[in-house]
């Protein structure tokens, strides 16, 4: 495989784990904000 | 016994109930009663019919200064590989229902906005079923819509010299347009009222839906303007046109209500 | 004149139970969003290497990768849509609850979104075929128009923000009302005749002999781009939820 084949590849899954890091990175800061709150209702 | 403003009726029913078991014809006759009481003030004001009028007025004024060349040129048609008007007489028929478009946008909104700015909803609401506001309205609209493409349609053809096709079939395609064109504005107008208080959100909200009758339309028209065409083509083209009308006045009935409660 | 009586006013609901934190059931914690990470993975790498060019695309084939990107877009647009046309008659008739107002809304937000990117990734497929980006061709207007229907419905929600219950009332009886275009759009007008005529049409290519190097990255592809259209609702709904009850709170101080 060529090396143009192989950067032509890579662009679509670097754009995928971006975006992949971003929605994790989103999850799991809602998901700390809905545990403090749950704890905030608590108290 | 006087009367007094009660809903319980003298007869130990109420009103709704009386209402109800005579059949529903009290909708019928509220809309009725809604739809003469904006034909009146609209003849005595001529606000929607003027301000759609004058528009699409000068929208032809300017169609026929921008068209003039137009007209004489021809082009090929790849399909028959021969010599055409460019400017045949489904595209005109399409310019000519952008006009009416364009005067829905800036007059069909006056029903709604108008017993907003005026403070007479709540006049509405107390004396009449939402239903029956909405087949009022839609009245309205409709015969509005009706007045000015009559009026428009023949000066529209003198202008641009577009052909009559079959006269049934041409006269089916432009009330099925009306019908179409009235059952957005109406709904739209509604939306529009409700969520400002103004017509400001009528053009952004109502311009899907009139694309896509536009684009139904314009299909029914390449078939009108055919000499012979096939029966089922027709009924499939234009029923087609139709069922939009239809179908988008069937969904507003059934979610006006929803619209119209505070 | 005895007063007519209007409908029966909706009844008022007692207050909606306090939200569940847990997202839309039964998909919940992290596992399944490693697995559709690797997934999604697989499919980019599938869609270059696995996928051996089809016919009748040019560049010996290599331009039908591009499908195993957009047909999922534009599928899920249209899911989108009718996913918030259900919470919408599901807030209209059922509960008056805000929250299933904020689910189609999201699900509207998210089928916008989808929409632009089908609409990107159909433009570079069409310039890499047939050399123009953009050809007014059935499918593609019918896009654009489901673009501005999703615009037209973030306009209504904006001009009403400051009432919730009437924004939601509004904006669910738009998505019933721009469901007949909606239902045109998709399957009628790209099938018009007037609208055939030469052009190029982009009419889901079914070749019904795929190979199976084909089917091995698209129904991956199909399951992906279906997870993280969950996935990204869930987050969204989450997010308005929080939004609302932080609203709700300083409401209350």
């Amino acid at each position: 495989m060529s090396s143009k084949q192989l950067i032509v590849m890579m662009v679509p899954l670097i754009v995928w784990c971006g975006i992949f890091a971003y929605l994790l990175f989103i999850d799991r800061s809602l998901r700390r904000l809905e545990r403090d709150d749950r704890e905030q209702d608590q108290l | 016994m006087g009367r007094y403003v009660d809903t319980v009726g003298s007869r130990g029913v109420s009103a709704p109930a009386r209402a109800m078991a005579s059949g529903g014809s009290g909708w019928l006759a509220e809309a009725w009663a809604l739809l003469l009481k904006d034909l009146r003030a609209e003849l005595r004001t001529k606000v929607a019919l003027s301000t759609v009028g004058l528009f699409t007025f000068s929208s032809l004024l300017l169609l026929s200064l921008a068209t003039a060349t137009l007209k004489e040129k021809l082009a090929l048609d790849p399909l028959t590989n021969q010599m055409r008007p460019a400017w045949d007489a489904a595209g005109k028929m399409g310019l000519l229902w952008l006009l009416l478009c364009f005067a829905a946008f800036s007059g069909l909104s006056h029903a709604f906005v108008h017993e907003e700015e005026t403070g007479t909803v709540m006049a509405l609401r107390l004396s009449m079923s939402a239903g029956a506001v909405y087949a009022g309205k839609l009245a309205f609209n409709l015969l509005i819509l009706f007045a000015v493409a009559l009026v428009v349609t023949p000066v529209f053809m003198l202008i641009t010299g577009m052909p009559l096709g079959a006269p049934i079939v041409f006269l089916i395609v432009m009330v099925s347009g009306c019908v179409g064109l009235a059952g957005a504005a109406t709904i739209v107008g509604a939306l529009a009222a409700k969520a400002r208080g103004s017509g400001a959100l009528y053009p952004a909200i109502g311009l899907p839906l009139l694309v896509v009758f536009l684009l139904l339309l314009l299909n029914a028209a390449n078939t009108t303007f055919i000499v012979h065409p096939p029966a089922l083509r027709l009924v499939r083209d234009i029923g087609g046109l139709l069922s939009y009308g239809i179908l988008l006045i069937t969904v507003s009935a059934l979610t006006f209500s929803f619209v119209w409660e505070d | 004149m005895a007063a007519t009586q209007t409908r029966p006013p909706a009844p008022k609901m007692p207050e909606p139970p306090p939200s569940r934190h847990t997202p839309v059931p039964p998909l919940r914690g992290a596992w399944w969003k490693w697995g559709l990470g690797a997934l999604m993975a697989y499919v980019i790498y599938g869609a270059f290497f696995i996928a051996k060019g089809a016919v009748n695309f040019t560049e010996d084939g290599n331009t039908a990768r591009i499908v195993f990107f957009h047909v999922p877009c534009a599928i899920l647009s249209y899911v989108a849509y009718a996913v918030a046309a259900v919470y919408a008659i599901l807030y209209l008739t059922r509960d008056r609850n805000l929250q299933t107002d904020a689910k189609s809304a999201t699900g509207m937000e998210l089928g916008f979104l989808f929409c632009i990117l089908a609409t990107i990734t159909g433009s570079l497929f069409a310039g890499v075929m047939w050399g123009s980006y953009w050809n007014w061709d059935p499918r593609e207007t019918s896009i654009i128009v489901m673009l501005l229907l999703y615009a037209s419905y973030l306009v209504l929600r904006g001009a009403v923000s400051e009432q919730p219950e009437k924004r939601a009332r509004l904006a669910a009886v738009y998505t019933l009302v721009a469901l007949i275009p909606a239902t045109f759009l998709i399957w009628v007008v790209p099938r018009l005749p007037w609208l055939q005529s030469l052009h190029p049409t982009t009419t889901l290519v079914r070749p019904a002999n795929t190979s199976l190097s084909y089917k091995a990255v698209l129904y991956p592809s199909f399951l992906a781009f279906t997870l993280l259209f969950v996935w990204m609702f869930q987050l969204r709904y989450r997010l308005l939820q929080l939004m609302a009850r932080k609203a709700g709170r300083l409401e209350n101080e």
